[in-house]
């Protein structure tokens, strides 16, 4: 009974500064900070796709360039330039299926790890 | 406006020298833009050391702000290129401040002529060099770590070798558009935001009062241009970590 009179007094005290400590400490190990330091990750729709159009147009670009100079090169004139042109879109497109399969990957790990501010870091 | 012809919209993207330094026929004048990475370099150099100066047990708002940086650029380099990434943290860290900070103190848009700040990442040289910085480096670190293994980096394995002749190049070819679209990302997104800001703010006066309509939008592009240029750093930056992982594990 004695016993029970003695939590109150210390829990009042630490309390509140228990919840600081522990919330500087978490900000520290960069537990806290997701919010702000995770926007940048969630890419605006605007920038996706900026991204995802000069993916595909310097791919073809690029690949026509190439084909050119190769043409140029072994004289073959147009035929080498409309196989890279080609080659150059199917570049293109690779970029982009790997990119938005890497935001795909990043937004589940980031589900994963928001949901109990871990981070998965040996 | 339209008196004094240099006033275009693009006058914000000239190099003009400061101290003109004609070395044998190669012109390496110290310009408006190297002053601008200059003060690039003393702002990070500051803003990390600055936080460091007094590491604390429990850090101040500066060094927290320091150390979130810090966490934030490792936590993404070891979430793309795993733990041998991490060795590359420094690189990747050095490269994100440098392009975070230019491209913000970019955002210093000072009404006073010669204070009006230079947006170095808004120049296509400066991108290209770091993208090419970055291409050749990456490329150097998975030949290093992995010699003719990294070639498999453009043969898929379990593949036919009929569709190889068709993947092979397909994969040369967007892995020599890498630097390009690194660049060009970073550059055409500075370059086009600071250029519309411009021709906005040339409404304003001109329309007297219903100048504010632009004013308004030119408050609300401000914003958006800060986002981007955070944004941008922070691709350029994410984009470099997964092309280190590639070189790291070639075989995807």
């Amino acid at each position: 009974m004695a016993n029970q009179a003695d939590p109150p007094e210390p829990t009042d005290e630490v309390k509140p500064d228990f919840a600081e400590r522990l919330e500087r400490a978490r900000s520290k190990h960069g537990l806290v900070p997701e919010k702000e330091a995770g926007a940048p990750a969630q890419n605006s729709a605007m920038a996706t796709g900026f991204r995802v159009g000069l993916e595909l147009v310097v791919g073809v670009a690029f690949g026509s360039l190439v084909g050119w100079l190769l043409d140029g090169w072994l004289g073959t004139r147009p035929w080498l330039m409309i196989l890279f042109f080609f080659l150059g879109a199917g570049a293109g497109m690779t970029n982009v299926m790997r990119a938005s399969m890497h935001d795909r990957r990043q937004g589940e790990k980031g589900l994963e790890t928001g949901r109990d501010g871990s981070r998965r870091r040996p | 406006m339209a008196a004094d012809g240099d006033h275009s919209p693009l006058t914000q993207f000239e190099v003009t020298p400061i101290v003109d330094l004609p070395l044998g026929g190669v012109d390496i004048s110290f310009t408006n833009a190297s002053a601008f990475m200059v003060i690039v370099v003393v702002a990070v150099t500051l803003f990390v050391g600055g936080g460091m100066r007094r590491a604390a047990m429990v850090p101040g708002r500066w060094q927290s702000m320091v150390e979130m940086t810090y966490e934030f650029i490792g936590k993404m380099l070891y979430d793309s290129a795993g733990v041998e990434g991490r060795r590359y943290f420094p690189f990747v860290f050095t490269l994100f401040m440098f392009v975070l900070f230019a491209n913000l103190i970019g955002m210093f848009n000072l009404p006073v002529p010669g204070l009006h700040a230079f947006t170095i990442t808004s120049h296509i040289v400066v991108t290209f060099a770091l993208a090419a910085l970055v291409f050749v480096g990456v490329t150097v670190i998975g030949i290093a770590k992995n010699g003719l293994k990294f070639l498999k980096l453009f043969a898929p394995s379990g593949v036919h070798w009929v569709m190889l002749l068709l993947l092979v190049p397909i994969e040369l070819l967007s892995y020599m558009i890498r630097p390009i679209t690194l660049s060009v990302r970073l550059f055409a997104n500075m370059m086009a935001g600071h250029t519309i800001m411009k021709v906005i703010a040339g409404f304003v006066v001109p329309l007297g009062v219903f100048g504010v309509v632009p004013l308004a939008a030119l408050v609300a592009l401000t914003g958006l241009e800060i986002i981007v240029a955070v944004l941008q750093a922070y691709v350029f930056a994410v984009l470099t970590c997964i092309y280190l992982n590639d070189a790291l594990h070639p075989a995807h």
